[in-house]
């Protein structure tokens, strides 16, 4: 779920007030927990540690998380790099070099 | 103050109207969504349907926002016209305005509701693997868009 939940959660305090204000006023801890999102527990304590005076000020904070996130997953699990290389102007071989 | 970017939360919206309506094909009933909004924007958006023009959100002095849209226009191009003017609708309502949705109106406002509606409309989430192999007739066919609004999508995820 990740990414998605994240946006969900972002997206439901948009079109809900009550959900909103609840997030902002003491009740991130609980509401974070909706099976909806399906946050995963590193995000959960991430998105607690979110010190927000504003609305904006949280969804902006998440968005920064949405993109380590996505970074991450780019990183983990993005192709392979593949590069030939000549170990050496002495030698006809060649080797593979493989980087992440 | 930080300001999320208006891709973020449109990608937000859209997931979060998704989930709420339990959308989990294409294409997204649109028409429903205005018809019967969520509870809090109960205010702030509707449908109504007329005989001219094209779409077009407006506050009457009711209070009641509604989403006006010719009835008689071609079904994609209605569809995408009344997502463009449902944008418009939530970055009045309180929510939008307290994420950062930009006030409306405004310059960039063709802009910012054609990104809106390509994401709700054409939600990646609910396309098939390989979508972007799509020929832009299949693709406008699937979601119920325009085929121009298709084939920008595509430019886009080609470009990206």
């Amino acid at each position: 779920m990740s990414v998605k939940g994240l946006n969900a959660l972002v997206g439901q305090a948009c079109i809900s007030d009550l959900f909103r204000t609840g997030l902002m006023n003491g009740r991130r801890a609980e509401l974070i927990r909706w099976p909806e999102f399906d946050l995963e527990p590193d995000e959960a304590r991430a998105l607690l540690a979110i010190k927000a005076d504003t609305f904006a000020d949280f969804a902006a904070a998440v968005e920064h998380l949405v993109a380590q996130r996505e970074s991450h997953a780019a990183r983990t699990e993005g192709p392979f790099v593949v590069s030939l290389r000549w170990p050496n102007p002495a030698s006809m071989g060649a080797y593979l070099s493989q980087h992440r | 103050m930080a300001q999320p970017s208006l891709k973020f939360l449109c990608d937000c919206l859209a997931t979060a109207l998704l989930s709420h309506y339990g959308v989990t094909h294409m294409p997204v009933p649109l028409r429903e969504m205005l018809l019967d909004p969520p509870p809090d924007l109960t205010h702030d958006l509707g449908l109504t349907e007329v005989r001219f023009g094209e779409a077009m959100w407006l506050r009457p002095p009711s209070g009641l926002a509604t989403v006006f849209v010719n009835a008689e226009m071609p079904e994609p191009e209605r569809r995408y016209a009344m997502a463009r003017a449902m944008f418009v609708g939530l970055c009045t309502t309180k929510g939008g305005q307290a994420a950062g949705l930009p006030a409306v109106p405004n310059d960039e406002l063709k802009a910012q509701s054609d990104l809106f509606a390509r994401r709700l409309l054409m939600a990646p989430e609910l396309l098939p693997p390989g979508w972007q192999w799509l020929a832009p007739q299949a693709l406008a066919a699937l979601c119920g868009v325009p085929q121009p609004v298709a084939e920008a999508q595509l430019l886009t995820v080609a470009q990206s």
